[in-house]
């Protein structure tokens, strides 16, 4: 087995072993591909859903502003825009920083408004 | 109507008419830029930053910032600007809700891109003022 498949099976493990510690969240690809002046509207295109395992590694609030870091499996990621919205228990949150990404994991912060 | 949305739509016109498409020159507010909006690209952000002679009238500054590819050097981003002139400067555009004018233009210097270091950006403004109907 390479490396490459050895990590990604191990991590695998890991988020299995996490139980529910690893939250279902789904991303919900949003991306602007112009802008119709006549209308002021942007042109939206949406692609399904896509339904990952993701482990809240911070909580943080300030003011009515909510902020969550997600560890997510690169693998498993669609592209990420920055029009992107993240459903996690019930409630949709807007994508913000990727704060590190490498070929197996990524960061991600998500934000919630008032 | 308020006089935002109205100059706004005002200026927003200039940039939905068959003659601006015609030069093909890919056109986003500020805000709506795509994540891959390629190597040539406008930024339109309208600034009323001032008080108007009335209180249905404002003044400002249209700024624009022109991408282009680095490797295309200084003048493609100066092109792109004359181009702008052409429909901007001098112009004044008349709709239901009120008419704006535009005054003289001026860029500043061009400089490499901080988020994508293989685009130039140019910044070019245009003050106006917005006369709102009453």
């Amino acid at each position: 087995m390479s490396y490459v498949n050895m990590i990604d099976t191990q991590l695998n493990n890991a988020y299995s072993q996490l139980k529910d510690l690893a939250t279902t969240v789904v991303f919900n690809n949003r991306d602007v591909t112009g802008f119709d002046f006549s209308s002021a509207e942007p042109t939206v295109e949406t692609d399904p859903g896509k339904t990952v395992k993701a482990v809240v590694l911070k909580e943080s609030k300030k003011e009515n502003v909510r902020t969550l870091q997600l560890l997510l499996k690169t693998a498993e990621l669609p592209e990420i825009s920055q029009f992107d919205t993240v459903d996690i228990k019930g409630e949709t949150w807007a994508v913000g920083p990727i704060t590190f990404q490498r070929r197996y994991i990524t960061l991600l912060t998500v934000v919630l408004g008032g | 109507m308020g006089k935002f949305v109205g100059l706004q739509q005002d200026i927003y016109s200039v940039f939905a008419k068959q003659e601006w498409k015609a030069e093909q020159i890919a056109t986003y507010p500020s805000l709506m830029v795509p994540d891959n909006p390629g190597q040539e690209y406008i930024r339109v952000s309208i600034v009323p930053s001032s008080q108007g002679i009335n209180i249905s009238s404002v003044s400002g500054i249209l700024i624009i910032d022109i991408f282009a590819a680095l490797i295309s050097g200084p003048k493609r981003p100066l092109q792109l600007a004359d181009t702008l002139d052409i429909f901007l400067v001098a112009k004044s555009i008349e709709l239901s809700t009120g008419t704006t004018q535009f005054m003289g233009s001026s860029v500043s210097s061009t400089q490499k891109d901080k988020d994508d270091p293989a685009l130039s950006m140019t910044s070019y403004s245009i003050p106006f003022s917005y006369f709102g109907v009453n």
